[in-house]
């Protein structure tokens, strides 16, 4: 028998041969127990291989789909609402300060905002990243090679469950690069949230606005000082543990849907109706425009991966209707989301 | 017998469509649950190719891990586990010919612990002989290992396993064909009957 013909027989074992070629085999089988036994033989090959252990050690298994998880889990924030820890953090300290010191807290006030407005963006970029407790392994990808400092990507909040994402996508969103009145930044500060260049998640955050955000609104580089307390005391005043209450229940909301990251246009479409429901029923001004703005890039998304017309419609209409609000907060972030949509982008 | 190495453990929790969905999306506590079903296997593929716990270790991570970055290529119609274990094979294939792992040299056969359930055969097979077989699927190259693995132990068909390794079918058939008779050839004293007319035939 030749080597060709037993290499039939070891194709006939596992049902790979046509039709014809099958026939002649099995009548080939009928007449010889030499090949007959040798196809036995190689079933019993692979039926003993199998049965060979392929075993791990002892506990292996109970801990590998948390580490295949942990590689999963990125390390950076794309959206403000990851910075809430800090945030939390920073209010804890201000009602403990505000307990404490409530006269000398103005006289820090003036202070602070000299401190804030004047932070070198190198050292704001520097901000050290807090770990979080569960898994913060990032996934393999790499960070954009111009890597600037990812925005204060604590998540320290000891209760917060796991921040679920994807890291291999950028936003459609390009960051805001325009200069916001002081207050209305502080507005954005004291909401915990504020317009904040989604890229960072796989794109490029632009050195500028993201350190400029990072040394406006985030963490103190060393422990918590009055600095980025005062925005917090209005919510404080009104009594301290309901309003932070509340305002962690918003913000987990904010969070858990900007964690969602569909792969298909129907999800995004669904994101894009949670963001307008969200703005609709948000009363903080901040909060509601970032939701608005959040339900365009849906609606971009669902046309980019993938959509159709009524998707390019939908953003499209979404966009302009935002743009013809007078409070909109981010029109040149709008606008560029408008502008870069010229053509569905190569996949 | 492979399959039935890896039943599809139904009715613990959600469905698989379901997770999957669920996972499309960006879920990953979904996924997570996904890799605990699939985790023995695709773990098993990797050490049967790769031969080394710490390398089947690395490779099975990264198989879910790049499952998961393409799950949106995955049709959910289709099953997941023959999925992920191809790009485990294909990983594990990378993995052994990579430099690092020709510096190291394939390990002589990997720790062995007796498993739980040997199967039919295995049952008849003494530990000898097991020592041999063993022995002996780590002597063939890890192409043809691979090939051999995703035939007998995780029964995928010649397109599947063609796909997974990039290399066509006929290849699939030969190497399979020669993995096969090297094994049998090796095994062929624990054999019994079918051996020794095997030893006739050999000419």
């Amino acid at each position: 028998v030749s080597g060709h013909e037993r290499e039939r027989l070891s194709a006939y074992l596992d049902g790979e041969l046509v039709p014809g070629e099958r026939a002649a085999v099995e009548a080939h089988l009928q007449a010889c127990p030499e090949c007959t036994a040798f196809l036995a033989e190689l079933a019993a090959v692979d039926e003993a291989a199998s049965a060979l252990p392929a075993e791990a050690p002892a506990g292996y298994f109970e801990t590998f789909p948390a580490r295949v998880r942990a590689r999963l889990q990125p390390r950076r924030a794309a959206f403000p609402v990851r910075r809430v820890p800090v945030w939390t953090w920073a209010a804890a300290a201000a009602l403990l300060l505000a307990v404490i010191t409530p006269l000398t807290w103005r006289e820090i006030r003036p202070a602070a905002h000299e401190t804030r407005t004047s932070e070198p963006p190198a050292s704001a970029a520097a901000v050290p990243k807090t770990t979080h407790q569960d898994r913060q392994l990032e996934e393999a990808a790499p960070a954009p090679g111009a890597g600037p400092a990812p925005p204060a990507a604590s998540r320290a909040r000891p209760s917060a469950p796991a921040p679920l994402r994807r890291a291999e996508r950028p936003l459609a969103a390009p960051p805001v690069t325009e200069a916001a009145p002081r207050e209305e930044r502080d507005q954005a500060t004291e909401g915990g949230f504020a317009p904040e260049p989604s890229a960072a998640v796989g794109g490029v955050v632009p050195q500028q606005a993201a350190s400029r955000e990072k040394a406006e609104r985030v963490a103190p580089r060393s422990g918590i000082t009055a600095e980025s307390a005062p925005p917090v005391m209005s919510a404080a005043n009104a009594g301290p543990e309901a309003a932070l209450a509340s305002r962690q229940a918003e913000e987990d909301a904010f969070r858990r849907l900007e964690a969602v990251r569909p792969r298909t246009p129907e999800g995004w479409r669904r994101v894009r109706e949670q963001w307008s429901a969200l703005a609709a029923a948000e009363a903080d001004p901040v909060r509601a425009d970032e939701a608005r703005v959040r339900a365009i890039v849906a609606a971009l998304e669902a046309w980019r991966g993938g959509g159709g017309e009524g998707d390019e419609a939908a953003f499209r209409a979404q966009a302009e209707s935002y743009l013809r609000r007078d409070d909109a907060r981010q029109r040149p972030r709008v606008e560029r989301l408008l502008a870069e949509a010229t053509a569905r982008p190569a996949p | 017998m492979g399959h039935s190495a890896h039943p599809p453990q139904a009715g613990a929790g959600p469905d698989e469509p379901f997770l999957l969905a669920r996972a499309r999306q960006g879920d990953l506590a979904a996924f997570e649950e996904v890799v605990r079903r699939y985790q023995r296997r695709v773990y098993g593929v990797a050490l049967r190719i790769v031969r080394a716990h710490d390398r089947a270790d690395d490779v099975a991570q990264e198989a879910f891990v790049r499952a998961w970055r393409s799950l949106d290529r995955f049709d959910p119609g289709r099953p997941f586990g023959p999925w992920v274990c191809r790009i485990a094979a294909n990983l594990a294939v990378n993995h052994v010919r990579s430099p690092r792992a020709r510096e190291q040299g394939l390990p002589e056969g990997h720790a062995e612990t007796p498993s739980a359930d040997p199967g039919p055969l295995g049952a008849v097979l003494d530990a000898e002989a097991k020592r041999v077989l063993d022995e002996a699927v780590a002597g063939l190259g890890p192409e043809q290992r691979a090939v051999f693995v995703l035939r007998a132990v995780e029964e995928m068909s010649y397109e599947q396993i063609a796909e997974a390794l990039g290399i066509s079918q006929g290849t699939v058939m030969s190497r399979l064909f020669r993995a096969r008779e090297r094994l049998a050839k090796a095994l062929s004293p624990y054999l019994g009957g079918a051996a020794t007319r095997g030893k006739a035939r050999t000419s």
